[in-house]
């Protein structure tokens, strides 16, 4: 399913222009799964699972499987609709460069979203 | 499409507040018992459009909002450029009673929303004579701030993105869209360090968690509407306050986050509808 983000964020152009100024590799943790995800000028150039003990990112974005499903629900639970309110409940741990994260908050906001069933239920 | 105007008139009062001369912008539509708005933290009055839109509201209530002294097109007062906005209980209590007075407003409604749902509350405890019903929209007696404040004013980070941002998950799912993005334009267009300075109130200075009880709605009655989605004020902060003041009426709004009149009017109103027109049979009951 995390692979679906590339396809997801460049395929949106608004938001491909939105995250123009956005050159980084955030991690994504899902459970006990980790990504590396690579972003350039806005789109995602990569994808990877990662295994290894050291890993360079700029922040992470760590949360349990049950929390990253409800918040990709079409119409999540209240509290788990929103990265933010994640982090409010402390479902969502954000580490690292959080000025990176702070200054493109819609971006990432928007790009983490996009995963979400948007089909009506 | 067929240009139309609102029945919505604004106008800039000139009056002192809080010891210095402000310039005040201020809509009203309707008339019958006077409905004062306030809106919420970095926003400004334009969250009450559907409010003062309505005519189901119009034809028995004046509607007012001012946009706070910093917010909307009320001007900061002269020397703001050599101070740091930062909003006290004091302070606030004290604008929306000179507001009132300037107004010539004899016992106003007032309904404010989150800072305003906040003040609400203030006003209940302090002055419940000086009003003839308190509706609290998104109240809680607390609230402990949950990201960096200092984000939402710094040179390298631009305020207006940020505020927008930040703002955006606390609408509800359901809001539509128009509205939702114009709830979040508001917030894009707020000053500089204005957000901030209002939080200093939400989340330090305007803390009555341990006076709240003491309100007494036979004084004045209390009536709260929180959006269930809501992770600023939650409903459960909502509800604690219901549980601890006798009298005070709560309700959970399905669907809708933290600015109700403004994310979603249409929805809000089926909400706010019924307690004008209790407040509106008090009224007569009173005047009888």
């Amino acid at each position: 399913m995390i692979e679906e983000l590339a396809d997801k964020v460049n395929g949106d152009a608004a938001l491909v222009r939105r995250g123009q100024y956005v050159d980084t590799t955030f991690l994504l943790q899902v459970g006990q799964d980790s990504y590396l995800v690579t972003v350039e000028k806005g789109r995602i150039a990569s994808i990877k699972r990662e295994g290894s003990p050291i890993v360079p990112h700029s922040f992470a974005l760590r949360a349990s499987r049950e929390a990253w499903t409800e918040f990709w629900q079409r119409i999540p639970k209240p509290g788990f609709h929103d990265l933010i309110a994640l982090t409010k409940f402390r479902h969502l741990k954000v580490e690292g460069d959080i000025k990176v994260f702070m200054s493109h908050l819609r971006y990432f906001k928007d790009v983490l979203a996009s995963l979400r069933n948007k089909a009506a239920s | 499409m067929k240009p139309r105007f609102e029945p919505v008139v604004g106008r800039y009062m000139h009056l002192e507040l809080l010891g210095r001369p402000h310039r005040l912008y201020i809509e009203e539509a309707g008339q019958g018992i006077p409905l004062l708005c306030l809106h919420t933290a970095g926003s400004d009055g334009r969250q009450y459009r559907g409010v003062m839109n309505d005519p189901r509201v119009t034809e028995n209530f004046r509607v007012i909002a001012f946009d706070m002294p910093w917010h909307g097109k009320s001007s900061p007062p002269a020397g703001w450029q050599d101070e740091e906005y930062k909003l006290t209980s004091r302070d606030y209590t004290q604008m929306i009673l000179e507001a009132m007075a300037a107004l010539e407003l004899d016992k106003p409604v007032v309904m404010g929303c989150s800072i305003g749902g906040r003040i609400a509350l203030h006003l209940a405890l302090d002055h419940p004579e000086k009003f003839r019903a308190i509706v609290g929209l998104q109240a809680g007696a607390h609230a402990e701030p949950y990201y960096d404040l200092s984000y939402l004013h710094r040179p390298d980070v631009h305020g207006g993105e940020m505020c927008g941002a930040m703002i955006s998950g606390l609408i509800g799912p359901n809001a539509p869209d128009a509205d939702r993005w114009e709830t979040q334009w508001q917030y894009m267009q707020g000053g500089p360090g204005v957000f901030k300075g209002d939080l200093f109130f939400y989340t330090r200075d305007g803390d009555v968690r341990d006076r709240v009880a003491k309100i007494d709605t036979t004084k004045c009655p209390l009536f709260l509407l929180t959006g269930e989605y809501d992770y600023s004020c939650t409903p459960a902060d909502t509800l604690a306050i219901a549980n601890s003041v006798k009298g005070a009426e709560a309700t959970i709004m399905k669907g809708m986050g933290h600015f109700p009149m403004s994310e979603d009017p249409k929805s809000f109103l089926d909400y706010l509808l019924p307690v004008l027109s209790r407040i509106k049979a008090d009224a007569q009951r009173s005047a009888a």
